[in-house]
């Protein structure tokens, strides 16, 4: 079973009176353990799927399956609840928080509530992933006190801390430069394989898109390109047909 | 518990360090101004009932009424000995006691006269004497004279006497017959809480209880001195109690709890005026039921300073308010992140509301600790004895006395305020939808 499905999923946004559509009505699955890249220009509706396929933006209709579940309905707090126990979250610029120091900064979600890390495994679990993303003399250092390429590897190893299913990347390096951004990428292709996580990363960048297994290519707020494995995936559910219940 | 909330909390206030140390200053401020007030009214009270005490004798007294053949009413104990009974039984400790008869007479001195209150104790056992008042002149040894008068400095200088001379009293005895009397000068005072100096003027009870008509062995009041001023409300009941159950006729005390268009010593001195009785009726009172007034100049300073406390945080609960919105756009995309890796909209407003908490605690604290540092100043200063702020003044000084339930009381009014103040922009940062607060570009 993919471990997410979007089902006919729309998006419009509402400047004043004026609807502006962003994601038209499209369906994908993304299957378990893959490393996916979700490419397209500004503006072509990449960090709004994966918004919603993050859970913090809902679609105007349509359905979002994750791991499973139907997330159509959920409160607010199940969905946090959610967020927090299967997603793990990667931003454009790290949004690390100010405050704590790098290893601070990966406990931080385990701090949150229940997640599949038992309590006695934390410490061990925290530096293997510091040692993992190559920060380990680095840990009591806050996030002003780093660079670019080190926020970015201390937002992957707190995106993973959780061991959730899935981690999403909103253009993790749009604002590295393009040797860091590579690294970057090279990271998360590496994790990717070492522990089966689904790795979903929305891009503009060509070079970048090329690593990922399967390649969803956006224009204008629907799908141009679905390929997975060099092969073209077939449509689920007819564009512009939205499931209304 | 999770402590990462308020642990963010707490160093975002470090985070910006001139909007803390601003916020936390002015919260200081108020809490100064506020506990200056309340230490000054809360020895107020204290000092003046202190001052009273002893310029009357004692914290609980005990006085007797009855009517002459005539139809008089005079005040007078003539036989103490169940009093006394009744106050070994009640079970109370008490420090001193002091038998007072007092009249007012006509001091007169070649030529000059000047009218005082004389009060007649036991001279040569008073310790209240030597330790409240100091001599100008003359010598304590003269307080064994039988017909030594003690006046203070300034009656003194009207009529122009020195210790030795003698004086001519004239007044009424109980009965209400004219009298005349001769006091020596035995000695001249001036004392650190002055006023009292200057007003009272001490005679022997014996040699006065003779010139007005009483017998030896007789007064008109018992003042009962205690270790502690604040006892005095628990001793006169239990005294009270005693003195009922030994079947003495008693005053009712609880006409202290009156209506309060009068103070509870005037509900009790009327109801004493309105009634009439046989043999001798007795009054329990403490110097706190004398000072009733002054107990409401505390009220109202206490009121004032609650009103004050508010009016001053409203104005600074504006400014934490709007600080704590800006803070918020500031940090709209942490919100936005934390909500996505799994903090709740609740948590996210409980975060903001650890904040206030704090900045509200050490404002206070600070507040608290500056006002006890101005109050140990004031109190430094030593005031004119002659002062007619006498009264409220500890030996000469300024003195404060800050409750500590009211200290904890106007933290906790600052905390509650400066929550309420967050409130609204604590809720619209959890309110915020996560995707929202992310694309938010500062």
């Amino acid at each position: 079973m993919p471990i997410i499905q979007l089902r006919s999923v729309k998006k419009d946004y509402f400047l004043g009176k004026v609807i502006v559509p962003a994601v038209k009505g499209i369906s994908f699955s993304i299957e378990r353990g893959d490393f996916v890249s979700i490419a397209g220009p500004s503006g072509s509706g990449k960090s709004t799927i994966l918004n919603m396929i993050g859970l913090i933006d809902t679609p105007t209709s349509g359905e979002v399956i994750i791991d499973g579940k139907n997330t159509k309905g959920l409160s607010d707090q199940e969905l946090t609840r959610f967020r927090h126990e299967v997603l793990g979250f990667i931003f454009q610029s790290f949004n690390l928080i100010p405050v704590l120091n790098v290893w601070e900064n990966i406990e931080f979600p385990l701090l949150l509530g229940k997640t599949r890390v038992p309590k006695n495994e934390w410490k061990s679990w925290i530096d293997f992933l510091i040692g993992e993303v190559g920060l380990g003399d680095w840990r009591a250092h806050k996030p002003n006190e780093l660079s670019g390429g080190q926020r970015q590897r201390v937002a992957i190893a707190r995106a993973l801390v959780t061991k959730p299913s899935i981690v999403l990347a909103d253009e993790p390096t749009a604002n590295l430069d393009s040797a860091t951004g590579e690294q970057i990428i090279d990271l998360m292709k590496k994790i990717n394989r070492e522990i089966q996580t689904t790795f979903i990363f929305s891009t503009h960048d060509a070079k970048i898109v090329n690593i990922a297994d399967h390649i969803i290519r956006l224009r204008d707020g629907t799908i141009i390109e679905n390929r997975r494995n060099g092969e073209d995936v077939a449509e689920e559910g007819a564009v512009d047909t939205p499931v209304e219940d | 518990m999770n402590t990462v909330l308020p642990r963010i909390a707490a160093r975002n206030l470090l985070r910006q360090k001139k909007r803390t140390i601003l916020l936390a200053g002015a919260i200081a401020f108020g809490i100064m101004i506020v506990t200056l007030i309340n230490g000054f009214a809360g020895s107020f009270i204290q000092n003046v009932s202190e001052n009273f005490a002893y310029l009357l004798g004692g914290h609980v007294f005990v006085s007797g009424s009855e009517y002459t053949a005539s139809g008089r009413r005079i005040s007078v104990i003539r036989d103490d000995s169940v009093i006394m009974q009744a106050l070994s039984s009640s079970g109370q400790r008490w420090a001193s006691l002091q038998k007072t008869s007092e009249t007012t007479a006509t001091l007169i001195f070649e030529g000059k006269s000047i009218r005082q209150n004389l009060t007649g104790i036991d001279l040569a056992h008073s310790t209240m004497l030597k330790e409240r008042l100091a001599l100008i002149n003359g010598s304590w040894d003269n307080l064994a004279w039988p017909n030594a008068i003690i006046v203070s400095q300034s009656v003194a200088k009207k009529l122009n006497v020195l210790p030795g001379d003698t004086i001519v009293a004239q007044f009424q005895t109980v009965t209400g017959q004219n009298n005349v009397g001769e006091f020596r000068l035995a000695a001249v005072t001036v004392d650190s809480t002055s006023f009292i100096g200057s007003i009272m003027t001490y005679v022997q009870l014996d040699y006065l209880n003779s010139l007005i008509g009483l017998g030896k062995g007789e007064y008109m009041s018992l003042g009962i001195m205690l270790d502690k001023l604040d006892r005095s409300e628990a001793f006169a009941t239990s005294l009270y109690t005693s003195m009922k159950g030994m079947g003495l006729k008693l005053f009712d005390r609880s006409t202290r709890e009156s209506d309060g268009s009068m103070t509870p010593f005037q509900a009790m001195i009327q109801k004493q005026n309105s009634e009439t009785w046989t043999g001798t009726k007795y009054r329990v009172y403490t110097v706190d039921d004398v000072l009733a007034q002054a107990k409401q100049i505390v009220v109202a300073l206490d009121t004032g300073s609650v009103a004050i406390l508010i009016v001053l945080f409203a104005i600074v609960m504006i400014g934490i308010s709007n600080s704590f919105r800006m803070a918020m756009y500031e940090r709209i995309r942490e919100i936005g992140t934390m909500r996505a890796v799994g903090v709740q909209r609740g948590e996210i407003r409980s975060m903001f509301l650890y904040e206030a908490l704090f900045l509200a605690l050490a404002g206070a604290v600070v507040g608290i600790i500056l006002a006890l540092i101005v109050m140990a100043i004031l109190s430094l200063i030593t005031f004119d004895p002659q002062s007619p702020v006498f009264l409220i003044l500890k030996r000469g000084h300024l003195s404060f006395y800050l409750p500590p339930l009211r200290a904890l009381g106007n933290i906790a009014i600052i905390a509650v305020l400066t929550l309420v103040a967050v409130y609204a922009p604590a809720n619209a940062a959890a309110k915020m939808p996560p995707a929202e607060a992310l694309r938010t570009v500062k």
